[in-house]
């Protein structure tokens, strides 16, 4: 049959091709590269949180490992896919503290949390602990594990503003009960950006000898995470968020105790092959399948692209972002006369503002989850989650600060939101 | 001794980036995407990271049913039947984890002791792996079909019938589920599904078709086919990204099928989507570039052999069966199986090993299945997959033999099989003469 050469032909683009934003901040001398963020020119991106942005230079990374993939598969997957993953686990382990070999990479927090409620053999009667604050997918998979199962959900509830720390603690203490066969909460709570008192809740569930699950999946690159001290279970986390690494890329931590009772959901050609130098642990989880594992596998060089932006590395990312937020969340909150959801020392990279209630009359959302949200980012380009949460605070607004962020764009998100609430209250 | 030059490449081998060093005859273990659809792809990745909430919120649905809509047709099916999972195997073990909780059962319920669940040796080792955790945990019994890995010797080489005989003649009734492969994976047969599941749909058995190598290697039509669940990668034959796989379900069953991981979609469908939809394609953030460029991949392949699919299909085949040959003639090993099996792949038995040198040989470092591998990539740069029958695999003669499975892809040529087919008779020589002397060798790291 005939075969063509390579036309190079130009693919209709879903966009169009515009000029690249520069770096945000001047790194340090000597960074072989700064951090390059490839957000739209123009957008004020406030919500990093969501979904993270992955700095060009990752990108690039993951270009290279993806062409080693599709040069020779059989070599990539059999032969380096595992050394691959053991440089993401080191350097990963390294960051989270704990021994690499109880690391396994997986696609996000959602398939860390699930791949834990479905191992855990639950029997009727027994009781899961959760806050109300937990995100949906979570909650999503445990109303399917309790029908299996029998389980009981107890949710402790963490009414808005929170006033201190030690109310979570003491909601989901009285919570527990001594059927309650794990804990499951939030490292940072998802909707209000409120960091939870992790070590607190640990120490609890230990001293109670309850297993205990943290869902830290805004957590890695947000604030510290000290797994030798927090001391759970299990801990499940995404690293596409604040560890800026491409989309699709996670770890659970499982103490070893447990490793053996916990397998992919799906497991692969190899699970039945054990073998003498490697734990199963790690060769179940690394391979479940072909698929592009390349997002996982440059964990690494997120890390260090991104430590290397700033002299004091992560600490002094941490607290950047978290001074920043705090600023233009204060910004926002006086200009528009608004409450946080929380102390500030219960914030780090994320706040959340508390919003009057949806008028009522107000449009359906289009887009996103709220109408304001929609006219945020259709009208003004800003790009910033505002969503339904208890129904005695209507509204949640969360604000999120890296690196690509600047003052200016709180101060531009001040005056809009101003003049966008009196539009709502007037219409 | 210095590798022999590699054989020239074809022209349309200029789409892909293969390793310029290699011979690559595996197309079928992981497939090779094209530069074109990776560029696809790319942009999607390149728009998800300008905005990645509005790509999530906004551009991830109308992107996917673009993509479901040509697969769909690709595939002789309606875009409603099918939904995104990561790769063939997640797609079985969604299917045989639904079933197991009743969905399609009679009645509803669970599968439990008493049931069987019918799968071969020639079913994918991820897929029976799940079957065989499924049968642990609910007391229900894994049975193998005798589907023999070839002919006894010097009896004709295996049929479709034969084969349609050995699936249904392990059929009771207790057989609840069956699972078959569009296309075996360690065999390359392609199995007379035509025949075998009308006979199946009869006798009431719920049919998983493990379509892992299937699209873009022979015709699919889910609308003839009538499986009650489907499931294929793209990422093989179609040549999409890796990652980008689908499951389709019987329109019945489809409300009750439920994924592997619940994510936020499981309560409330936004836009009246189908639940099947937002279940299955949104499983927490990930990258769904893959599952948005297969369907580039379905017009862009035509696009690059300046033929249609039939007619890719067709060259790879024939290409196929004269490699099959070519090697056959040359190892004096008869085809295990007839013509009318063969579809881009074909797999061939090596000759015999003496029983005397098996321990050793199987006893050699290897960073694949079998030491044979290695030589064959080290020495003479040909990747192509060699592995070994053990234990229970049925036919006693075939028992510590060794196969090797070729694949023929565009960028293939016969003379790329003919050095394939030298180099193996070189490595054999030399595992019988050489390394009888000596201790094994160790292994050479890859380059990089």
């Amino acid at each position: 049959m005939p075969m063509a050469e390579p036309t190079h032909a130009v693919l209709p683009r879903p966009h169009t091709a515009e000029s690249r934003p520069a770096a945000v901040i001047a790194p340090p001398e000597g960074v072989a590269e700064p951090a390059v963020w490839p957000i739209e020119p123009g957008l004020t991106l406030l919500n990093h949180g969501s979904y993270g942005v992955c700095p060009e230079y990752v990108v690039r990374r993951q270009a290279e490992l993806r062409a080693r993939m599709n040069a020779d598969a059989p070599r990539f997957f059999k032969v380096e896919l595992e050394r691959l993953a053991d440089r993401a686990r080191a350097s990963l382990a390294a960051f989270v503290n704990c021994p690499a070999r109880d690391l396994a990479l997986v696609h996000n927090g959602t398939f860390a949390v699930s791949t834990i409620l479905r191992a855990i053999p639950f029997r009727p009667g027994d009781e899961i602990v959760i806050t109300d604050h937990e995100y949906a997918a979570t909650t999503n998979e445990l109303a399917r594990v309790c029908e299996q199962t029998g389980a009981v959900l107890r949710t402790a509830r963490v009414p808005l503003p929170l006033a201190e720390p030690g109310v979570v603690t003491r909601a989901v203490a009285g919570a527990m009960s001594e059927r309650t066969r794990l804990v499951l909460v939030s490292h940072v709570a998802s909707a209000a950006g409120l960091v939870f008192p992790a070590q607190e809740i640990c120490d609890l569930a230990n001293e109670r000898g309850v297993d205990v699950l943290i869902d830290g999946a805004h957590a890695p690159g947000q604030l510290p995470i000290d797994i030798a001290a927090l001391r759970p279970t299990y801990y499940a986390a995404s690293c596409h968020k604040w560890l800026n690494t491409p989309k699709g890329s996670g770890f659970l931590y499982v103490r070893p105790d447990r490793q053996a009772m916990v397998q992919p959901l799906a497991l692969s050609c190899r699970v039945h092959e054990k073998r003498e130098d490697r734990a199963a642990f790690l060769c179940d989880f690394d391979y479940v399948g072909t698929g592009d594992y390349t997002a996982n596998l440059v964990i690494p060089d997120a890390i260090d692209h991104l430590a290397a932006q700033v002299p004091g590395g992560w600490p002094e990312i941490y607290e950047r972002n978290r001074r920043l937020v705090a600023e233009g969340a204060r910004l926002v909150r006086d200009r528009c006369g608004l409450e946080p959801a929380g102390p500030p020392e219960m914030f780090a990279s994320m706040q959340g503002v508390l919003m009057p209630p949806l008028p009522a009359g107000a449009p359906e959302p289009r887009r996103y989850d709220d109408p304001l949200w929609d006219r945020l980012r259709g009208e003004h380009a800003i790009q910033v989650p505002v969503w339904p949460f208890s129904p005695a605070r209507a509204r949640i607004m969360r604000l999120s600060a890296n690196l690509h962020n600047s003052i200016e764009q709180f101060e531009r998100l001040a005056g809009v939101l101003h003049a966008e609430l009196a539009r709502e209250r007037a219409a | 001794m210095p590798p022999l030059p590699r054989p020239p490449r074809p022209p349309a081998a200029a789409h892909w980036r293969l390793d310029p060093r290699t011979i690559y005859l595996n197309h079928g273990s992981f497939g090779a995407c094209p530069a074109a659809v990776l560029e696809r792809q790319a942009d999607y990745r390149e728009l998800m990271e300008r905005d990645g909430v509005r790509f999530f919120c906004e551009h991830m649905n109308p992107l996917l049913d673009a993509s479901r809509a040509a697969l769909a047709e690709f595939l002789g099916a309606a875009p409603a039947d099918l939904a995104f999972v990561p790769n063939a195997t997640a797609g079985v073990a969604t299917a045989i984890e639904n079933i197991a909780r009743g969905v399609g059962m009679p009645g509803g319920r669970p599968l439990g002791p008493g049931d069987e669940l019918l799968v071969s040796p020639h079913e994918y080792p991820a897929c029976r792996n799940q079957f065989r955790a499924v049968a642990r945990r609910t007391g229900c019994e894994v049975v193998e079909a005798d589907i023999p890995l070839g002919p006894a010797p010097g009896e004709p080489p295996v049929t479709a019938d034969w084969i349609a005989a050995a699936v249904l003649g392990a059929v009771t009734e207790r057989t609840r589920v069956a699972l078959l492969s569009a296309i075996t994976s360690p065999t390359a047969i392609v199995m007379p599904l035509d025949r075998i599941l009308p006979a199946l749909r009869e006798r009431g058995v719920l049919t998983i078709v493990d379509g892992a190598h299937a699209p873009g290697a022979i015709p699919v039509d889910l609308g003839a086919m009538r499986p009650d669940i489907f499931t294929a990668n793209c990422h093989k034959w179609l040549c999409g990204p890796k990652s980008a796989a689908v499951l389709a379900v019987r329109e019945d069953l489809r409300p009750h099928v439920r994924p592997l991981v619940l994510s936020n979609g499981a309560e409330a469908p936004p836009g009246g989507r189908p639940k099947f939809w937002s279940e299955f394609d949104y499983v927490g953030t990930s990258d769904l570039t893959p599952a948005m460029a297969a369907g580039d991949a379905v017009r862009l392949l035509p696009e690059i052999a300046a033929a249609p699919w039939e007619a890719i299909r067709s060259h790879n085949r024939d290409l196929a069966r004269r490699a099959r040959d070519i090697l056959s003639a040359a190892l004096a090993v008869p085809p295990p199986y007839t013509d009318a099996l063969l579809g881009p792949m074909a797999m061939l038995p090596l000759p015999e090993i003496p029983a005397a040198d098996r321990a050793r040989l199987a006893a050699r470092p290897t960073r694949y299945a079998d030491a044979l591998q290695d030589a064959l990539l080290d020495r003479h740069g040909i990747q192509v997959p060699v592995w070994r029958a053990v234990g229970a695999a049925p036919g006693a003669s075939f028992d510590g033999r060794r196969f090797v499975r070729i694949s023929a892809q565009l960028y293939n040529t016969e003379a790329e099989y003919h050095a394939l087919a030298a180099a193996l008779l070189e490595e054999l020589e030399r595992e019988r003469i050489r390394e009888r002397a000596g201790p094994p060798g160790v292994a050479r790291p890859i380059p990089s």
